[in-house]
């Protein structure tokens, strides 16, 4: 039973959100409530898979239908401009407290806890968005248009935080998902018509169970906010879900995908358009990049040991390099590198035609990376047997 | 018979050599290991570390009146907006160069020097080249992805090799006249 209710309390949480927030693909995700309270889940998940998702979900749930509401009632803004529009609006950061890790998966409780987070950086910067939106058309309306440029820009910037925020909530929930398969979370699960009675109930109360108003007043929600979040629950049916849909093993990766490519521009007025820049990554080495620069340390590294053979040998005792500045030894030699080439380049050739046999046509920039790779290759061979051959030489 | 003697001589002639790939496989293991695999660093040392390097670009860059800001791992702003993800940090050229100035037979004095100066002078060049890319994308978005790529990325690679051949001749090899 236990187990149950626990369920109830993700699932629903799980569900909510998406649907509450502005309706996104409503009759795919058709939202179902959840009546059990955060800390009664809380504390019967913790025995049961040993992390707390169960605070998770609550958070998630009601967290969700006040980033909901706020979102729905952007569409309003032109009607609600804010007179005061000389400075940038602030909100007060909303933290959950985050949730102690007792047991399990240390990767778990974090993505638990960086969901947490992120919910609250989405309620912070959905009311940052309200706020700036009603001082842009306040300024708009007045004719200022270097305040309204200013409420733009606070606008478009938290619309940015926000979508790469609701990026990071996806990828929390989805690694949340892989992090219950094979714990009790993933076996549970409930039924349609338990999850109905429950949105019944939180409908009929006019408001969330006791145990789950911690989330509100960790987010220090106004009445209105509050009103509208219980008006957002009454949004959600159950049409279309089955109650295979409804098992813990699945329901946050649900989630996940429901909000996948999600924006909030397409929540803001019609008239009001950000020109938001996705961020480009930045990888520092390529796979190539790391084999190449490898290949050109060792070369470097050998080419010191090589070059300084003959007293080293002599002093190696000590473990340490002593070398004879008169002892050097050529560093390349024309005949021999292109004997160690051709072989390198055999080997290489015989590798691709390998490749191409076993898993079809190969990529020119692995064909650019392995020619380049080989050459080195081939003078590193090709300094190797210097060495040897100097050392017959003196024996 | 002659194939045996052959490979054994070679062995010998360059078992210093052997030595040192060898270990350098060891170590770069070890840190690939453990910067790369371990879940608590990447979590515990790794993301805070890169989340710190995109709060010093955007410092570098707001010297210069970018008006970005850093959020987790992204530097923002309304013109440009740059993700520095794993692998971005310098930590695998940093591992690449620990694991040669380890591996290589010398002292551990010489050692200590060549960390203590390499590591710290890699990060530069790393943050300086996030520095590059974010004005790059700023001002020449049509070429970003190229100079990201293949230029950033070379210059790298050479500053590396170059910062390792420095320290081979001037620390970790004692010269000594005949």
């Amino acid at each position: 039973m236990k187990a149950k209710r626990s369920l109830l309390a993700v699932v629903l949480t799980a569900l909510l959100f998406p649907v509450g927030c502005g309706h996104i693909d409503k009759q795919e995700t058709d939202a179902i409530l959840v009546g059990v309270s955060g800390a009664a889940l809380e504390a019967s998940l913790i025995p049961v898979i040993g992390t707390p998702v169960a605070t998770d979900g609550a958070v998630v749930q009601v967290g969700g239908l006040l980033i909901s509401y706020v979102v729905d009632s952007l569409a309003e803004a032109p009607n609600n401009p804010d007179q005061v529009f000389d400075s940038v609006a602030t909100v007060t950061a909303v933290r959950f407290t985050p949730v102690p890790i007792t047991t399990g998966s240390p990767k778990l409780f974090f993505d638990i806890n960086e969901s947490l987070v992120l919910i609250g950086r989405l309620v912070d910067d959905g009311r940052l968005i309200d706020l700036s939106l009603r001082k842009f058309y306040g300024a708009r309306n007045a004719g200022n248009v270097a305040k309204a440029s200013l409420q733009r820009n606070a606008v478009c910037e938290a619309v940015v935080r926000f979508d790469a925020n609701l990026r990071g909530l996806h990828d929390a929930l989805i690694n949340i998902s892989t992090g219950i398969q094979g714990t009790a979370v993933a076996s549970i699960s409930i039924t349609v018509a338990e999850a109905l009675a429950l949105r019944e109930q939180i409908i009929r109360d006019g408001s969330f169970p006791p145990s789950e108003m911690f989330v509100f007043s960790e987010a220090g929600v106004t009445p209105p906010e509050k009103a509208g979040a219980v008006r957002e629950v009454e949004l959600t049916t159950l049409s279309g879900l089955t109650n295979a849909d409804l098992r813990g093993a699945v329901i946050f990766e649900k989630l996940a995908s429901t909000i996948d490519r999600v924006s909030i521009q397409g929540f803001l007025p019609q008239d009001f358009t950000c020109n938001v820049i996705p961020p480009v990554g930045a990888p520092a080495l390529s796979q190539w990049g790391a084999i190449i620069m490898s290949l050109l340390l060792l070369t470097a590294g050998i080419a010191f040991i090589v070059r300084r053979w003959p007293v080293m040998a002599v002093a190696s005792t000590a473990g340490v390099a002593q070398f004879n500045d008169e002892m050097h030894r050529p560093l390349f030699v024309p005949e021999l590198f292109g004997k160690a080439l051709v072989g390198v380049f055999g080997a290489v050739l015989i590798g691709f035609a390998g490749v191409t046999w076993l898993s079809g046509p190969i990529k020119l920039l692995d064909i650019g990376g392995t020619l380049l790779c080989a050459v080195l290759f081939a003078y590193l061979v090709h300094l190797l047997i210097l060495a040897a051959n100097g050392s017959k030489a003196i024996r | 018979m002659q194939l045996q003697e052959q490979t054994t001589s070679f062995l010998i002639a360059n078992s210093k050599a052997l030595r040192f790939l060898l270990l350098f496989g060891l170590i770069f293991g070890v840190c690939y290991f453990f910067f790369g695999l371990a879940p608590g660093v990447r979590i515990g040392i790794i993301k805070p570390f890169t989340a710190f390097l995109a709060s010093a670009v955007s410092a570098i860059v707001n010297l210069f009146g970018a008006r970005a800001w850093a959020e987790g791992t992204v530097v923002r702003s309304s013109s440009y907006s740059i993700n520095i993800a794993m692998g971005c940090d310098g930590i695998e050229a940093s591992s690449l160069f620990l694991a040669c100035v380890l591996a290589f037979p010398t002292s551990w004095r010489a050692r200590l020097t060549g960390l203590c100066i390499g590591i710290p002078l890699i990060q530069l060049i790393n943050l300086a080249r996030l520095v590059a890319l974010y004005y790059a994308g700023v001002h020449l978005p049509s070429i970003v992805e190229g100079l990201h790529v293949y230029v950033a990325q070379t210059i790298v690679i050479l500053l590396t090799t170059g910062l390792f051949i420095f320290w081979l001749e001037r620390f970790a090899t004692e010269h000594r006249r005949a």
